[in-house]
């Protein structure tokens, strides 16, 4: 896979690996997985001494913005993938500029909930041996640094 | 009882509690990238590079950092935000 970056700021993959090209087509799906990262995905912002009523204030009105936010993000991502095919002819995709945060945001959403379903700790993340892709673990691990590299290249070109 | 039929409730609360700033704190996750949060610091909180670098590392290697300090309904905007960039960030009330 190939990175190129544009003058307009966006960004191109391209020249992707089929295997990379899988791993992309699912970002928006595993994402979506909420319900097996809810707690980290919307954390308790209040220390156990705070009141109900704070507590139940931002769950009526803070969580629900936090949920349009983040499915803003991954179907902005889902639009940018749709160019992206099977990749067996080297796929490509063009990030714009102004969907670079919906990416880095989706690209969180997904390595946060592949950290919680895998409940991977830190010493799988930073574990220097190449993961094992014939275990449903190690395909993970691998989405996760993909993703990560991913974001890492992003940040770069959105910091 | 007033004449209106209303009741009123006052609710007392010691002063001292009511002027003590509130605490915005970022802590350590074994996910979000150094250079992410980083970036985050700068945009939600104005810091500049040097400064958002700082208080990463205090993060990742303290496993909090305190990143703003100040009134409450304006510590609650900046969690809000951190949680909109999925950092695990809390409000706390200073101790005085």
């Amino acid at each position: 896979m190939r990175f190129r970056r544009y003058s307009t700021d966006a960004f191109e993959l391209y020249e992707i690996h089929p295997l990379f090209a899988e791993l992309l087509a699912d970002l928006p799906h595993a994402a979506a997985r909420h319900n097996m990262a809810e707690q980290r995905i919307y954390p308790d912002p209040f220390g156990p001494e705070e009141e109900d009523e704070a507590r139940s204030d931002w769950e009526e009105h803070v969580r629900p913005e936090l949920i349009k936010h983040f499915a803003a993000s991954r179907h902005a991502v889902a639009c940018d993938l749709s160019s992206l095919g099977d990749g067996r002819q080297g796929g490509r995709c063009v990030i714009p500029a102004k969907h670079l945060d919906a990416w880095l945001n989706a690209l969180n959403q997904a390595r946060l909930v592949i950290v919680e379903e895998n409940e991977f700790g830190e010493a799988d993340l930073s574990a220097g041996e190449p993961p094992d892709l014939e275990t449903r673990k190690g395909l993970s691990l691998l989405k996760m640094h993909f993703y990560g590299h991913l974001q890492e290249l992003l940040v770069e070109v959105a910091g | 009882m007033s004449q209106t039929g209303f009741i009123t409730e006052i609710e007392t609360r010691d002063e001292d509690a009511v002027s003590l700033p509130w605490n915005v704190v970022v802590h350590n996750d074994p996910v979000n990238l150094m250079s992410y949060v980083t970036m985050v610091f700068q945009r939600v909180l104005g810091f500049p590079r040097d400064r958002a670098t700082q208080h990463m590392l205090e993060v990742h290697h303290k496993g909090r950092s305190l990143v703003w300090s100040g009134e409450r309904e304006r510590a609650e905007s900046i969690v809000e935000q951190l949680h909109g960039y999925l950092l695990l960030a809390t409000l706390e009330q200073s101790e005085g």
